[in-house]
C-alpha cells in the first residue's frame, strides 16, 4: 500500500514536471536531459526552411519560436543562420519578446564531439570484436556517416550508410530500438 | 562528420548507446581488416575505364561457367596460400600502387581469409565485393562466360569521376581565374578560423539540399572543403541535379591554402 502510494506520487510528480516544461515551452524534450529552462533561453531544433539573413524559427516541440537576430546579436562561430542546416539543435539567449517573436541576443548551435576529450569513443580493436557477431546477434549497427559515393567504394562490414549531412533524409535508416549499439566513423581525423 | 553523427544521434534523437570509431575508415583499411566495397562501384570503374584488377577466386569450372567481365581467376579454395602467391607474383609495382584490386568468390569467409592474406603479405590496396556475383547480378548488371584470363592487366584512369587533384587546384587559384566559381562547402566556424579563398561561393554541405539553385549552371564550379569528402558529396548532388561543369577536389586543404586563403572576407547576414 506504501508503495503504492509512493509510485502515485512519483507519477503525479513527472506530471507536474513535464506539464511545467510544456507549459514554458522553452526546452525541447531531448534537450530537458541536460538543459534547464532559466526563462531567458530557448532550446530546441531549426525549423527546416526557416532560415534568413535577420531570422529563423525554433522548435521545442510543443512550440515554434520566431527568433529575430541582427548586428548586435552574438552569433557563435557563424555569420547567417542561413548556413545552418535544417534540423539543427540550438540555444538562443533572448531579452526582448514580442507577440509570436523573440529578439536573440546570442545563437549557438551543438558543435561535434571533440575527440581528443576521448569521451563516446570506441578503438579499431573494439569494433573488430564487435563485428565478430551478427548486428542481430551483438544488436549494434555500424553507421558510414559519409557520403554516398564513399560508402560504395568502400566501407566497413555490416555498415549502413547514413551520411551525416543529409541526416534528415536517411534517419529511417537508425535502428527502431534506441538502445542498439550505434558505432560511427567517418574518414577520420578530420 | 562521425563526431557530429554521434552527438546528434545521442543527444538530440536519443541513442544512448552511441560511439565512434576516431581512427576512421583510412586507418582501418591500413591494418590487415575486411573492407568492401559495392557492386555500384565496381560498375562505374567498368564503365568509366577506371583502373582495377577484378580477381575471382571461384574454382576454375564455376568461374567459366559464369563471371563478371574482365576478371581474372584465381582460384582460392583448399589452396589459399597458394593462391596469394600466384596472384602477388603477376603483381607489377604500378599495378600495386594505382589499380584498385577487388575480390569475389562464394564463400564470405574465404574471400575474407584471401584479402587479408594478401593485405598481410603482399600489397596494401584491395576491396571485397559485397555479396560476391549474386549482388552484382540481383542489380541486374552483365554477366560473361567462357574462359578466364590469368594474366593480370590494366588500363584506365585512376582518378574517380570529377575529381581535381590538389596540384591541378593550387595552380586555378594561385592565379585569377575568371568564370571559374569556387565553392567552399565546409561549415561556417572552418569558413572563420581559416578563412575561405578571396570571391568563393560558401554554402555549407549541410544547408545545399535546400541552398543548390544558389549554384550558377552555366559556370565552370570547382567544390572543395577540408579534405575531399564534403567536396565530392556536393559534387554528386549537384551532378545528380543536371550540373555537368563542376568538379571536386580531393585533398587536404592544409596542403593548397597557404597563402591563397585569407580571414575576414566573410559579412554578416545574408
Amino acid at each position: 500500500m506504501k508503495r503504492m502510494k509512493k509510485i502515485a506520487l512519483l507519477a503525479a510528480g513527472a506530471m507536474l514536471l513535464a506539464a511545467q516544461s510544456q507549459a514554458s515551452g522553452l526546452v525541447k524534450a531531448n534537450c530537458a536531459g541536460c538543459h534547464k529552462s532559466d526563462g531567458r533561453t530557448i532550446w530546441g531544433t531549426i525549423v527546416p526552411g526557416s532560415q534568413t539573413g535577420s531570422s529563423l524559427a525554433v522548435s521545442t516541440g510543443s512550440k515554434v519560436w520566431k527568433v529575430v537576430y541582427d548586428d548586435n546579436s552574438e552569433l557563435d562561430n557563424f555569420l547567417s543562420a542561413r548556413d545552418l542546416r535544417d534540423d539543427k539543435a540550438v540555444a538562443v539567449e533572448f531579452s526582448r519578446r514580442g507577440p509570436g517573436r523573440v529578439y536573440a541576443e546570442e545563437i549557438s548551435y551543438k558543435p561535434g564531439y571533440h575527440f581528443h576529450t576521448l569521451d563516446n569513443i570506441v578503438t579499431m580493436a573494439e569494433v573488430s570484436k564487435v563485428l565478430e557477431k551478427s548486428p542481430e546477434e551483438g544488436h549494434y549497427m555500424i553507421v558510414d556517416a559519409r557520403g554516398i559515393d564513399n560508402f560504395i567504394e568502400g566501407h566497413l562490414p555490416n555498415a549502413v550508410n547514413i551520411p551525416y549531412y543529409r541526416l534528415l533524409e536517411f534517419k529511417d535508416r537508425l535502428p527502431k530500438d534506441k538502445t542498439t549499439r550505434v558505432i560511427a566513423y567517418c574518414r577520420g581525423f578530420t | 562528420m562521425s563526431p557530429h553523427f554521434t552527438r546528434v544521434v545521442k543527444e538530440v534523437y536519443g541513442y544512448e548507446n552511441a560511439h565512434y570509431m576516431v581512427a576512421g575508415h583510412k586507418s582501418w583499411q591500413h591494418g590487415i581488416n575486411a573492407y568492401y566495397t559495392e557492386p555500384e562501384f565496381l560498375k562505374m570503374a567498368i564503365d568509366t575505364n577506371m583502373a582495377h584488377i577484378l580477381v575471382d577466386l571461384r574454382d576454375p569450372a564455376t568461374a567459366r561457367r559464369e563471371h563478371i567481365p574482365g576478371a581474372v581467376n584465381f582460384p582460392a579454395a583448399g589452396r589459399l596460400v597458394q593462391a596469394a602467391k600466384e596472384f602477388n607474383a603477376t603483381l607489377s609495382k604500378k599495378l600495386r600502387k594505382k589499380a584498385r584490386i577487388i575480390y569475389y568468390g562464394d564463400d564470405p569467409g574465404l574471400v575474407e581469409r584471401f584479402h587479408r592474406t594478401m593485405r598481410a603479405n603482399y600489397v596494401e590496396n584491395g576491396y571485397i565485393l559485397n555479396g560476391g556475383i549474386k549482388a552484382w547480378k540481383a542489380r541486374g548488371y552483365p554477366t560473361a562466360t567462357g574462359p578466364m584470363r590469368r594474366k593480370v592487366e590494366y588500363k584506365g584512369k585512376t582518378t574517380l569521376p570529377g575529381e581535381m587533384s590538389i596540384r591541378e587546384f593550387r595552380k586555378l587559384v594561385s592565379g585569377p581565374h575568371p568564370g571559374v566559381v569556387i565553392l567552399d562547402v565546409r561549415s561556417p566556424g572552418e569558413w572563420l578560423k581559416t578563412g575561405i579563398v578571396p570571391g568563393a561561393m560558401t554554402i555549407p554541405l549541410d544547408t545545399m539540399n535546400r541552398r543548390w539553385q544558389e549554384v550558377p549552371r552555366d559556370r565552370d564550379v570547382v567544390v572543395h572543403c577540408a579534405a575531399g569528402n564534403r567536396a565530392l558529396q556536393a559534387w554528386r548532388l549537384l551532378t545528380d541535379k543536371g550540373y555537368t561543369r563542376v568538379r571536386w577536389v580531393n585533398g587536404k586543404l592544409n596542403k593548397w591554402s597557404k597563402g591563397i586563403v585569407k580571414k575576414g572576407l566573410l559579412k554578416r547576414g545574408d
